[in-house]
């Protein structure tokens, strides 16, 4: 190692600590240098085996390269970070790396001044305790994204703005009584302000892992820290990354994402190498923030994004902000704006969500998307939209392809092709909620679930539906105030049907025609009470109702060999156990199926199946070329000779002014069915009967 | 109606202690009484199906396929009774 000074020019080849130059010098790290009082150089490379510790400002007049195996950070826990002011390029090669993995605040044993406690900030950017660390397992730390708890240790709550990305990341916990695992510290800081910014190697600022272990328990991860930049033109290959670490243990919380922000003129460097997710281990972290504006428009874009890290945290959005140009949630993460951070704000593109992403519109939140045309939100892919009861969605065109809507509002879709429900999405219209559409038929409603839930209402403007194929509709709730439709198409592969459970069943008032075309199903099949095991309230005993249609314990389930369920018919025993007795009226059907016994611990929890749905039907016209089916459940199988009972088949009722359908329809109900028909009755009767 | 009445089915299940048929019932509301319609699909079991019912008159009664009956109260059949294939009626 040695070291050369020029002028123009000055070499380090032994570690040295620089107290300032004059503006014309140039600086070359081939060693270990850290700077300490703000800086200007003319040029900067730092090479091979070089490192550069700035822990002032520095300025370059000309341009700065890192090159591959050369490194640039910043001093753990240095509230200012590393400043870079770059009036050229600033060009990291392939290799080369700006390092602040782990510089942030301190993690619980880690040189954290509260002891196993991890270091974060409070409202005014004190550093105060975290609250990370307790017992054997702790939390991780949070900043853009919220840690996970630990099995012992609650994580700190996130802070900053997104569009600041200004401030260090927080130390995850430590344990207090298990040899003293440590957590990881927070990501770092950098701030850079250059022309133009050649990436090809990485900036990274990634939380510490927690340590691992004593027994199962490990340290805290912490938080990624923060990236801000301000550049001309942003090209490159390389990476950009604010990552949370990932907890010791199982047991123990990771961190979450940090925070990036980046202010371009221009850009050409891949969004996807851009990234914020939460830490993988034990409590999962939620995904940091992804702001980026083009310094030409009024409005950046933000991306939440947790790189498929299965976390069930949501990442708040805080911000001074109330405008983005765009939104974009994806691979699992989740955004959930508050009133507490944001009240009310505006996105002006369409808002995607792909990949089991979540966007979740809290209580008082207000939501608008002003563009102007195609659809202003649309969740693709598992991913999923969830409107609070008292928050406000403003948008009119909504598409949920592959996607679940979850809304606890009232919505309005005047026009038919503001709606789209394909890919297998789902619509869960939730408890007290009018969902109104234009129309509901093949042209909107193309594939998937629509769950109308009691107590909410879909009204349809043309007074018509139509089930297509691939479509599912859970009709708890009503059609309209008054329940009814004129007409009601259910098409090959279509399906209406009730949530299991439910004692009222489906109920369907068509004052026209209800047609059921062949390869269309109203299907009750196991829709009726629990069978044992099955989710019975009696655990392996199935559920039946007593004399008060109060639902009892139909004590079917005994042993290795349950017995099966009744309703209209009687049941069989099993070996061990009795079935319940037939109840209801015949001339009155109107009561779920039963639920098979499910066999005790020592037979595997073997399942009885749940007894078939209800349903009522009042229509005009049936014609009946599909199935109506309420069938009870089969008993699973089996451990060596036991299984599960049979549910008892659930209840049909038809009252029909005219009933229609041909050879291969087929309406079955396993125990008992009621059906009112016209006159022409009496002529279909088989020709077998005797008297 | 002009559907066919073969394809309305309550049967009891088939593996094991096999159940007895449930119930069909199906009334011209132009008439008084409805006709009942007992039919196990030719599954054989033990039990007989309950006539749990607040009426007292039918106007048919079919039992057939392995269907049985428990005639557990009196009712009226206005006209036919029918017992075939397999099909039983009791009276306790």
């Amino acid at each position: 190692m040695k070291t050369k000074f020029m002028h123009f020019l000055i070499l380090f080849a032994a570690s040295r600590v620089m107290a300032g130059y004059a503006p014309g010098d140039s600086l070359i790290v081939t060693g270990s240098v850290t700077i300490n009082r703000d800086t200007t150089f003319k040029f900067v490379r730092v090479e091979s085996g070089g490192e550069l510790t700035a822990d002032s400002a520095i300025t370059v007049t000309g341009n700065m390269i890192i090159q591959s195996g050369g490194v640039v950070t910043h001093s753990t826990r240095l509230l200012s970070g590393l400043q870079l002011n770059v009036s050229g390029t600033l060009e990291v090669q392939a290799g080369g790396l700006i390092d602040l993995n782990s510089k942030g605040l301190r993690g619980g044993n880690n040189g954290s001044a509260f002891g196993y406690v991890g270091e974060t900030f409070d409202a005014n950017e004190e550093i105060i305790s975290a609250g990370n660390g307790a017992g054997f397992w702790p939390g991780g730390a949070s900043y853009g994204g919220q840690a996970g708890n630990g099995r012992q240790g609650v994580a700190n709550n996130t802070y900053g703005l997104l569009e600041k990305a200004q401030l260090l990341g927080s130390g995850g916990g430590g344990t207090y009584d298990a040899f003293n695992q440590v957590g990881g510290n927070g990501g770092g800081r950098v701030t850079i302000i250059a022309g133009n910014l050649i990436l090809n190697g990485t900036i990274s600022a990634i939380g510490g892992n927690g340590s691992c272990c004593y027994g199962n328990a490990g340290g805290g991860g912490g938080s990624g820290g923060s990236i801000k930049l301000q550049v001309g033109h942003l090209s490159g290959s390389g990476f950009i990354q604010a990552l949370g670490g990932s907890a010791g243990s199982g047991n123990g919380g990771s961190g979450g994402g940090g925070r990036i922000a980046i202010y371009y003129d221009t850009m050409t460097f891949l969004i996807a190498n851009i990234s914020a997710y939460g830490g993988n281990v034990g409590g999962k972290g939620s995904a940091g923030t992804i702001y980026l504006k083009d310094r030409a428009q009024a409005d950046g874009d933000l991306i939440i994004d947790n790189g498929n890290v299965a976390s069930p945290l949501d990442t708040p959005l805080k911000a001074a902000l109330n405008t983005f140009r765009s939104l974009i949630i994806r691979n699992r993460g989740h955004l959930r704006p508050m009133t507490t951070d944001i009240k009310s704000f505006i996105v002006k593109q369409p808002i995607f969500l792909t990949n089991a992403a979540e966007l979740l519109l809290s209580a008082g939140t207000v939501m608008g998307v002003t563009n102007s045309t195609g659809f202003d939100l649309d969740a693709q892919s598992g991913s999923s939209v969830t409107l609070d009861s008292g928050s406000v969605l403003n948008a009119n065109a909504l598409r949920f392809n592959g996607g679940t809507l979850n809304t606890h509002i009232n919505l309005n879709f005047p026009t038919a092709t503001d709606l789209e429900l394909s890919g297998g999405g789902v619509i869960n219209i939730l408890h007290n909620t009018i969902f109104n559409v234009g129309s509901f038929d093949t042209t909107n409603i193309q594939s998937g679930t629509v769950n109308l839930t009691l107590d909410s209402r879909l009204n349809i403007a043309t007074n018509t539906a139509t089930i297509g194929s691939g479509v599912t509709l859970i009709k708890d709730g009503k059609f309209k105030i008054t329940d009814s439709l004129n007409t009601l198409t259910i098409k090959s592969g279509g399906a209406v049907t009730h949530s299991t459970r439910l004692l009222p069943g489906l109920r369907l008032n068509v004052g026209g025609t209800l047609d059921v075309q062949a390869g269309g199903l109203i299907d009750l099949n196991s829709k009726g009470l629990h069978g044992g095991n099955n989710g019975s309230a009696f655990g392996y005993v199935g559920e039946t109702f007593d004399a008060n249609e109060a639902i009892i314990s139909a004590e079917n389930g005994a042993g290795f060999w349950p017995a099966g369920a009744s309703y209209g018919g009687q049941a069989g025993n099993g070996r061990q156990g009795v079935a319940n007795s037939s109840y209801g009226l015949l001339e009155y059907p109107h009561h779920l199926g039963s639920g098979g016994g499910g066999s005790t611990s020592e037979a595997f929890n073997q399942v009885g199946g749940n007894g078939g749905g209800r349903a009522t039907i009042v229509v005009k016209t049936l014609l009946l070329n599909g199935t109506i089916s309420a069938i009870g459940g089969n008993g699973s199988c089996c451990y060596g000779n036991a299984g599960g009972g049979g549910g008892s088949g659930g209840s049909v009722k038809l009252q029909v002014s005219n009933f229609q359908g041909r050879v291969l329809s087929k309406l079955w109900a396993a125990m008992r069915a009621r059906v009112m028909v016209a006159r022409e009755a009496a002529a279909a009767l088989p020709s077998t009967m005797t008297r | 109606m002009t559907f066919l009445i073969a394809n309305i089915s309550a049967y009891g299940g088939n593996v094991g202690g096999n159940g007895s048929a449930g119930t069909i019932y199906l009334k011209d509301r132009a008439q008084v009484n409805g006709d009942l319609i007992i039919d196990n699909g030719s599954i054989t079991s033990s039990l007989n199906t309950p006539l749990k019912t607040d009426l007292n008159k039918l106007r048919n009664l079919i039992v057939r396929k392995q269907g049985a009956l428990d005639i557990t109260k009196e009712i009226m059949i206005e006209n036919d009774l029918s017992a075939s294939t397999g099909g039983r009626i009791a009276r306790q």
